[in-house]
């Protein structure tokens, strides 16, 4: 297990440039030894980049990565014997069983595979399966078989890229349990996808990118909790405005209904409401969803 | 050398390579049934440009044997062991996918080309071996025993190895460079066909025998190996062949940025 006075991941103004194209822009993660850690963004915003990069399958044009102290250019070995990786589409050879292909990789990297009936349970990968040709796979279970092969080792960081991509809903639950065993016991995980609630779901904190640069990076509680509720109240009578209220905004009227969004300490607005006939409130947490979009909206960096 | 990964190629070729062995078992075994039964009866009709292809001949068994070794039959046979397993070794596991899982496990790149390279080396030396066990075969059933130098054709199998290896190795630079089979199959395929044509070129057309020096296949002289004739220039350059490109894919390939498969 690596010291907790090492982060897990760190990048230090990573970036890199296909020509002209700028992949990734000075990003500057830390993830902690332990965490869940999710890297948020829609298709093309750098996320596989950043992974390729930690993993030493491309050279950064400038900055430097480390995972659990390792330079990800110059240790990168050392580093690989310690990481699990699930890309987004984990290939396997379509003429061997599912065994042979976890036997052929685990026997190329030189380890044990200590945790695979562990991990084929949680992810109700059967004997009988495993040993099928994967050419005569599904889809959700050659993504089964990713993660087995991504854990199997048990590995003290893992990446997963898209991990939930083509399992089935009762597997996705399983998968997140599994994820929360992998971190009570100190694993940690680095999860990025474009399925925010998956990630609002699983993850302690959150990376947003965009087009290469990092919006944000903060505990998704921290993220939700600043950003503005949806409210909505009916009244016995025609609805009033509530606008002069600290911390309300856009505010609509519509007989004995209003609607506003909300943002900050929510005793002003409630010390407010118990004044007037109220018959019914709505105050919606905001959701990770809401957090994205709106930073993907405004523009927000 | 990855002992595991190499074991892998070979277990993922096993069907390929025993075909091409045994198609060089038979190939072999042909050479003195042919000479004895076919080209004995038909040398004097034949005229020397028909008789003569490469540096072999049809006129003496060593030459006939030096032939079969030439024969375009031959050259396609062993190249589907040293062009179509070294490609896809890499570019093929790129385009695929299996790469990016294959590089996910502590495995330097240079290992993997190494073993890669020591694997196809190893493949080669069993399908060509195969073509002198058939030569031996076939020469001990027509009774020709007594006119094959055994140390010698011990010899031109080693040589041929160097000559079909400096093909592998060009296909492995090929297969290090690119992200798809087909432009390193291109290359590899463009390389040996250009080097094939130049030294037949030269056998037919006298004018274009300067062009021969130019191309592998000459520096492969079965008939002088029989003989008892090394070339130590021939040696070096089939040797050079196949350290160039080899060095080249192993400076390479781990240099090289893997973005993800299309």
């Amino acid at each position: 297990m690596a010291g907790l006075d090492v982060p897990a991941i760190v990048t230090e103004n990573l970036s890199k440039r296909y020509g002209s194209v700028r992949a990734l822009v000075d990003l500057d993660l830390s993830v902690d030894c332990g965490e869940i850690f999710g890297f948020l963004g829609p298709n093309g915003a750098g996320k596989s980049t950043t992974i390729r990069l930690l993993l030493g399958y491309i050279r950064p044009t400038s900055g430097r990565a480390a995972i659990l102290g390792l330079d990800t250019q110059r240790q990168h070995i050392e580093i690989l014997r310690r990481v699990g990786y699930l890309p987004s589409y984990a290939v396997f050879e379509e003429v061997v069983t599912g065994l042979q292909a976890l036997d052929d990789l685990a026997g190329v990297a030189g380890t044990k595979p200590s945790r695979r009936a562990e991990i084929c349970e949680w992810v109700r990968l059967d004997d009988a399966t495993l040993r099928r040709k994967v050419r005569d796979y599904s889809k959700g279970t050659r993504r089964k078989l990713g993660v087995v092969q991504a854990l199997q080792h048990d590995p003290e960081v893992v990446i997963m890229d898209e991990p939930t991509e083509g399992l089935d809903p009762l597997v996705q639950h399983s998968f997140y349990a599994m994820l929360e065993q992998l971190r009570q016991e100190g694993k940690t995980i680095f999860f990025s996808s474009h399925v925010i609630s998956e990630v609002e779901r699983v993850c302690d904190r959150v990376a947003i990118i965009r087009q290469g640069s990092l919006v944000t990076v903060e505990h998704i509680s921290t993220l939700v909790a600043r950003r503005q509720r949806h409210v909505e109240a009916r009244f016995h009578g025609p609805a009033p405005d509530l606008s002069s209220i600290p911390g309300v905004t856009n505010v609509f009227v519509d007989r004995d209904t209003v609607t506003c969004r909300f943002a900050g300490d929510v005793r002003p607005l409630l010390q407010h409401l118990v004044t007037l006939q109220v018959r019914d409130l709505t105050i919606e947490q905001a959701r990770l969803e809401d957090v994205f979009l709106e930073l993907y909206g405004e523009g927000e960096v | 050398m990855n002992a595991n990964y190499f074991i892998h190629l070979w277990r993922g070729n096993l069907i390929k390579v025993a075909a091409v062995t045994c198609g060089c078992l038979v190939w072999g075994f042909l050479v003195p049934v042919i000479d004895k039964s076919v080209i004995s009866s038909l040398q004097t009709a034949l005229p020397a440009s028909i008789a003569n292809f490469g540096s072999g001949t049809l006129n003496t068994f060593p030459g006939v044997i030096t032939l079969m070794f030439e024969h375009p039959f031959l050259v396609a046979l062993v190249s589907t062991v040293a062009l179509a397993i070294t490609i896809p070794a890499l570019a093929g596991q790129r385009q695929r996918g299996t790469l990016e899982m294959l590089l996910a496990r502590p495995i330097r790149r240079s290992t993997l080309v190494a073993t890669v390279a020591l694997a196809v080396a190893s493949m080669l030396l069993l399908v060509l071996f195969a073509m002198v066990v058939g030569i031996l075969a076939g020469s001990s059933v027509e009774g020709l025993s007594d006119q094959v130098p055994v140390r010698e054709l011990l010899v031109v199998w080693l040589w041929s190895a160097l000559l079909y290896g400096a093909f592998g190795s060009f296909a492995l630079a090929a297969s290090a460079t690119s992200n798809r089979n087909g432009p390193a199959a291109s290359w590899a395929l463009g390389f040996l066909i250009a080097n094939y044509f130049f030294e037949v070129l030269g056998t037919f057309w006298d004018q274009a025998k300067a062009w021969q020096p130019y191309s592998l296949f000459h520096h492969f002289q079965a008939a002088d190996i029989l003989a008892g004739r090394l070339s130590g220039v021939d040696l070096m350059v089939l040797g050079l062949a196949i350290v160039i490109p080899l060095a080249y894919a192993l400076y390479v390939f781990p240099r090289r940025d893997l973005p993800a498969p299309d």
